[in-house]
């Protein structure tokens, strides 16, 4: 449903024109999607650049930079695991685990070089849902953070396959109770059936209906009955460790009969039943993935048909290859229409990490006079529990200290935990977006679903906050000040801010702009020249302008 | 805010605070249910002409077109002015610290040598349970008086199996109602949830629960979203008031851009309004309070007292909100125990006492319940440092009018087997003898007079009640008819968009402003009424006033304005309220008579031929035949002999004559607009309009309501 004014531009690559110019707006709006925003620098490398082949580039290093090594804890045994989680993390050792690689994501996805792969994944995360509350594993968290990172931009039916065996996935979605061991047994549907409806053609495109002699689901569910994983469980509070990723099948339980699914019929298993939905079903795949990703990077409301099925022709005739088809539409002249720049509502963590991407501030920045260590986090006897801001979790274990052995094993959970990812990770919990922990299996809904009073409140407050924390640093004084070219008028500086942190604004706001930067100071003292960038009251000034700029409904849109 | 009898207390605006009051006990139901009349949430919200109810809808949507009738009443909540506020104590309280073994106070003191209480400085509470005299000697400390009157009571040590000794978790626990498992929604949440099904899309007049403390929790969890209201002190709200404003719906960019931004804005500004609604309620409150809070309390430096004094003056104002969390911090007293604890449990006690005499004083003594959680008590002894550990068990304490056998409740732990004598260590837990989720469920039973079918839904699972803890939704007779204000239905007909066969034109569309028009001069009507988006059916604002006295038709006014709305006027020639209702007044006198008045921007004033009696369902059509209107010949007759409000009084002085037609002269061509000069209310200033005016120049409108 395309509104009548937005023109609709088409998939061929975008050529600037007067009246299409390649400009600030059009570049953040590229990085806006492809990561959290960028600072003032990156846009203007970026606007040196040919706008297709800076998106060629983008998706390159996406694609090409290493990832990340595993953390060290991947390969603790059960009782480092153990000992960890009683010595320093009282108990907490799941959270803290959780809360490092999303704060890893958000640094990620915010400055990295290659964040568009973080994004991608972030996006699948959103797609191949599993919570951490259900199946309560560290290992299997990261594992599957991995596989999503390894194959954001790979083959989708290999990835799909991959995700049919994530033991995150199958432990969500019931995958162990699926067991056909005696005649009479009923298959447990529940991954079945959210594998068609959630992750690879949409409802609607397969039979369900136990009244049917033979449905998809029930058959599908019976191909891939069997397939189960284990998992042990110490006493120790919850998501403990457990290292094996491969899922077994238990061939007593797994039905090796002949099943009928999308018509046709053989002894299908897993990878059988995977090959013929392929099969079968190319085009409803290509349909429904392609409109997923038209949503998250164009809009998830305003779908152009003509558009979607560009990127399904290039998703068939690749096989199912994710990256040209994001490719493609990432450098495509629709995408940098006008009409969908700033019109999707930010998501909590893409509101928060933009706040500081926005300011020129590195999320893996240490927050000023956190006072944080990483031997204090880990030592006993320290202190009468206490507790750390925003991080209730990680207070000191008032364990026995005998049994504890050298702090540095804590070092992969605490790099960021002073970070200003850290606490937009917290932020974006208590809005309701919490890494690893979607809602339900149909993820988080997003766009207008991410803005309630509530969600506006909250984020009022929690960016007047975080703005008052770091208002006063001589990193975000001198930003603001190169920003607005040292300039002493209150409207150029609170017009220039205007103009860097939104894409619309009002000559109203100019003016509540340069008010709040003025503050108390009379307009006389900028007129005669005392006020100056090193003025006492700057932190202050700083600190009322972006909180108002913050607050804006406008900026509430990326 | 129930009543059944509205003459009774009609004059009666402020209840008098020096007469015995009836009303006092819960069991006195109908005395007590006719009592606050005049300080209706409603009433009081209509007194500061606050905004429409429409004005909170979201998604643009407005009642109506959820497809709901029109006549839908608001939440019928006379039986559910009950509110319930939490104190969470965070940290974890050592309610043995607080709540003192008496008689066997050797067991406890030889095990807490440097921070346990002397057996002559306690309080006897009686029940093997005493409270140290410190936290009653202090200024303003009431507990004693509390505790002997029942208006206090005490749960022993409440818990559940397998306590979570991690602070998270355990708070999870509380809030959740879920134990040592794991849930995503709130105990709150759930409750809420059926109250409010579908808040997200149609926001209720009031935030359904909020929540003083630093950040939302999951006990307001819903499954759609935490349904609380953050504040975390008073001071945010008048930031957010003095830098909010509401933002523009009209001038919107073009497009998608346009559309997102209307959106956002929409909510914006609904946060807004609920702000205000807050603020109002704690403004309106300082005039109307019959409490003075004790001078010498410095309450700025009070962590509890603080946020009690807000919540109190919240409740006062009569926001309608029935549930609320204050987070109290400071509980978690591992080292040197004594003194900081002391002193964090002395301005809890003071400041529940003044909380309580507060609300007392103002007639919400029986409609307040108050009770502590905390996420779990702490080791029986004291560790090397002087402090406790995390544990288990831990008292809950609970205040107000509602209790029913007030006092101990649940098993008092017996120290005599957990220590033994001449033990000078118990580093161990207390056993819980309660299930917290006992005392919940008593107060969803009880106090929120919940269904009883939908009890295990919200508690998921099935718990038992604790016998005796607050008096009974049955014997409190809860279900009492509302006083729900004299509804108004009107119709009326514009000439100009009036197209014959009773029915008007609307080609103003969204052109229509979201928020009311008459603010300006002459009307200077301060309401806030606002739509959350124009309907289709919407032909425009009109003002509608109730006045009572005997209007003349010239010479002196004889009549006064006791109430003004702006409503809005559909094509059929309905007139409702901006939330799609029919104007619900609640200012008027039951019983006496009245006359409306409607005024429209541009069209001739006109009163009604006769009186209404103010009675809850009111009507009154001027369509019907041009003596409807009082005076001669203030309605004009259509070609199909409707009666319609005569157009062209462009400036509003209540005669159509020269001037107007100057006024249109001086402007006559516009396009794509909302404007006086639009006789025909169709977006467009033409030579039509004039055509209107000419054809009704020389009208003259009764001097009743015409503006000085």
């Amino acid at each position: 449903m395309m509104t009548d004014c937005c023109t609709t531009g088409v998939i061929t690559p975008y050529d600037p024109s007067p009246a299409k110019p390649w400009d600030k707006n059009r570049a953040q709006h590229l990085y806006r999607r492809i990561g959290m925003g960028a600072d003032p620098e990156t846009i203007n490398q970026a606007l040196q650049m040919n706008p297709v082949d800076l998106v060629e580039e983008i998706v390159n290093q996406a694609i090409n930079t290493p990832l990340e090594p595993d953390p060290a804890w991947m390969s603790w045994d059960h009782d480092t695991w153990l000992t960890a989680s009683q010595c320093y993390s009282n108990g907490q050792i799941g959270n803290d685990t959780k809360r490092a690689i999303s704060a890893e994501w958000i640094v990620g996805m915010a400055d990295a070089p290659n964040r568009l792969r973080f994004k991608m994944a972030f996006f699948w995360h959103n797609h191949f849902v599993s919570s951490i509350n259900q199946y309560e594993n560290s290992h299997w968290m990261y594992r599957y953070y991995k596989n999503l990172m390894e194959n954001a931009f790979g083959n989708f039916k290999d990835f799909a396959e991959i995700m049919l065996l994530d033991k995150s996935i199958m432990s969500y979605l019931n995958a162990n109770d699926n067991r056909l061991c005696e005649a009479g047994d009923i298959p447990n549907e529940n991954l079945a059936r959210e594998f068609y409806e959630l992750f690879t053609i949409g409802p609607g495109n397969y039979t369900d209906d136990d009244d049917l002699l033979v449905n998809d689901v029930t058959e599908t569910a019976k191909a891939l009955s069997g397939y189960y994983f284990t998992k042990t469980h110490t006493t120790q509070g919850y998501w403990t460790y457990y290292g094996d990723f491969n899922p077994l099948i238990d061939p007593n339980c797994h039905d090796d009969g002949l099943k009928t699914i999308f018509g046709q019929q053989a002894n299908f298993d897993l990878f059988g039943m995977v090959d013929n939905l392929f099969a079968q079903k190319p085009q409803e795949i290509a349909d429904f993935i392609c409109r997923k990703i038209y949503s998250e990077f164009v809009h998830p409301l305003e779908i152009d048909e003509l558009i979607i099925s560009e990127m399904k022709n290039t998703f068939l005739a690749s096989n199912f290859e994710i990256a040209p088809v994001v490719e493609q539409l990432l450098k495509s002249e629709h995408f940098f229409e006008d009409c969908f720049i700033g019109a999707k509502i930010k998501s909590p963590a893409e509101f928060y990490t933009g706040l500081y991407v926005d300011s020129g501030i590195a999320l893996d920045t240490e927050i000023p006079n956190y006072s944080f260590d990483i031997n204090s986090y880990a030592t006993i006897y320290s202190g009468s529990g206490q507790v750390f801001p925003d991080n209730p979790s990680a207070e000191i274990y008032q364990g026995d200290p005998l049994s504890c052995p050298s702090t540095n094993m804590m070092a992969p959970f605490v790099s960021l935990m002073s970070t200003y990812s850290w606490n937009v990770g917290y932020s974006s919990r208590q809005n309701g977006q919490e890494f690893f922990a979607p809602p339900n299996v149909g993820g988080w809904d997003g766009h207008h679903a991410w803005l309630s009073t509530t969600q506006m409140l909250q984020r009022w407050n929690e960016s007047a906050s975080k703005i008052n924390g770091f208002s006063s640093e001589p990193f975000i004084q001198n930003f603001i000040e190169t920003l607005c070219q040292s300039s002493t008028d209150p409207l150029v500086i609170g017009e220039t801010c205007l103009a860097h942190y939104l894409k619309a604004y009002t000559p109203g706001q100019i003016e509540q702009a340069a008010a709040s930067f003025r503050g108390s100071i009379p307009q006389e003292e900028f007129d005669q020249g005392y006020w100056n960038w090193s003025h006492p009251n700057l932190g202050p000034q700083i600190r009322d302008l972006l909180t108002f700029i913050c607050q804006l409904p406008e900026y509430q849109l990326c | 805010m129930c009543d059944h009898d509205h003459n009774e207390h009609s004059h009666n605006s402020n209840p008098d605070k020096n007469q015995e009051r009836k009303g006092r006990k819960l069991k006195e139901h109908s005395a007590h249910s006719n009592d606050h009349k005049k300080w209706s949430r409603r009433s009081f919200l209509n007194t500061l002409g606050t905004m429409g109810s429409a004005s909170l809808f979201m998604n643009q949507l407005p009642i109506n077109a959820l497809g709901l009738s029109a006549f839908t009443p608001f939440v019928n909540d006379c039986n559910s002015d009950r509110i319930l506020v939490i104190l969470r104590l965070n940290g974890g309280n050592d309610s043995l610290g607080s709540i003192i073994p008496y008689d066997q106070h050797e067991l406890y003191y030889g095990v807490r040598p440097t921070i346990g209480v002397a057996k002559p400085d306690l309080y006897n509470l009686g029940g093997g349970y005493g409270i140290p005299n410190s936290f009653l000697n202090t200024d303003k400390s009431n507990i004693e008086a509390m505790w002997n009157e029942g208006k206090m009571s005490i749960v022993h040590s409440a818990g559940y199996d397998n306590m979570h000794a991690s602070h998270f978790l355990g708070q999870e626990a509380w809030s959740t109602s879920s134990g040592n498992t794991i849930n995503q929604t709130g105990w709150m949440g759930r409750y809420l949830n059926n109250q409010f099904p579908d808040y997200l899309s149609n926001l209720p007049e009031y935030p359904p629960a909020i929540h003083i403390g630093s950040s939302t929790d999951v006990m307001f969890e819903t499954g759609q979203g935490n349904i609380s209201y953050l504040i975390k002190n008073q001071e945010d709200l008048e930031t957010i008031i003095e830098s909010g404003e509401l933002y523009d719906l009209v001038n919107l960019p073009p497009c998608l851009f346009g559309n997102e931004l209307s959106f956002a804005r929409t909510i914006a500004n609904t946060t807004q309004v609920y702000t205000s609604i807050i603020k109002e309620a704690y403004d309106a409150s300082a005039s109307t309070s019959q409490f003075e809070y004790p001078a010498t309390v410095n309450w700025a430096n009070r962590t509890l007292g603080k946020k009690l004094h807000l919540l109190s003056r919240l409740i006062k104002g009569n926001l309608g909100t029935r549930v609320y969390m204050v987070d109290v911090v400071g509980f978690d007293t591992h080292v040197q125990q004594f003194g900081g604890y002391q002193h964090i449990m002395e301005d809890l006690f003071d400041s529940m006492s003044v909380f309580m005499q507060d609300l007392e004083a103002n007639g919400f003594g029986d409609k307040v319940l108050t009770f502590t959680i905390s996420e779990f008590g702490r080791t029986v002894g004291e560790n090397s440092g002087g402090g406790t550990d995390h544990g288990g068990g831990g008292a809950m304490m609970m205040w107000g009018g509602g209790l029913d056998s007030a006092g101990f409740h649940g098993t008092a732990p017996d120290l005599s087997s957990l220590i033994n004598p001449g033990d000078t260590t118990a580093d161990f837990s207390l056993p819980p003898t309660s299930d917290y989720r006992s005392v919940y469920r008593s107060i969803l039973d009880d106090w929120l007079c919940v269904d009883n079918s939908l009890l295990d839904q919200f508690m998921t699972g099935s718990f038992a009640n604790i016998n005796g803890l607050i008096v009974p939704c049955s014997v409190v007779g809860a279900g009492m008819p509302c006083f729900e204000g004299y509804n108004l239905e009107l119709k009326v007909f514009l000439e100009g968009p009036y197209t014959g066969a009773a029915s008007m034109q609307s080609p103003l569309n969204e052109l229509i402003p979201t928020f009311q028009p008459y603010s300006a001069a002459p009307f200077n009507y301060q309401g806030t009424e606002t739509i959350g988006s124009v309907a289709e059916n919407m032909v425009d604002w009109v003002l509608v006033e109730a006045r009572s006295g005997n209007p003349n038709v010239s010479g002196d006014r004889a009549t006064v304005t006791i109430e003004t709305k702006a409503a809005i006027l559909y094509e059929d020639g309905t007139i409702l309220g901006p939330n799609g209702i029919p104007l619900r007044f609640t200012n008027l006198e039951d019983g006496n008579a009245y006359y409306f008045c409607i005024r429209h921007r541009n069209h001739l004033d006109i009163l009604s031929s006769v009186a209404l009696i103010a009675e809850s369902q009111m009507s009154f059509d001027f369509t019907t035949s041009i003596n409807q209107a009082f005076g001669p010949d203030q309605l004009k007759i259509s070609s199909d002999n409707k009666a319609m409000m005569f157009a062209g009084d462009f400036n509003k002085d209540g005669i159509i004559q020269n001037t107007d037609g100057d006024a249109w002269q001086a402007d006559p061509a516009q396009l794509y607009t909302y404007n006086d000069l639009d006789a025909n209310l169709d977006g467009t200033v033409q030579v039509t309009d004039y055509d209107k005016w000419r054809m009704n120049r020389s009208k003259i409108g009764v001097a009743e309501i015409q503006f000085d």
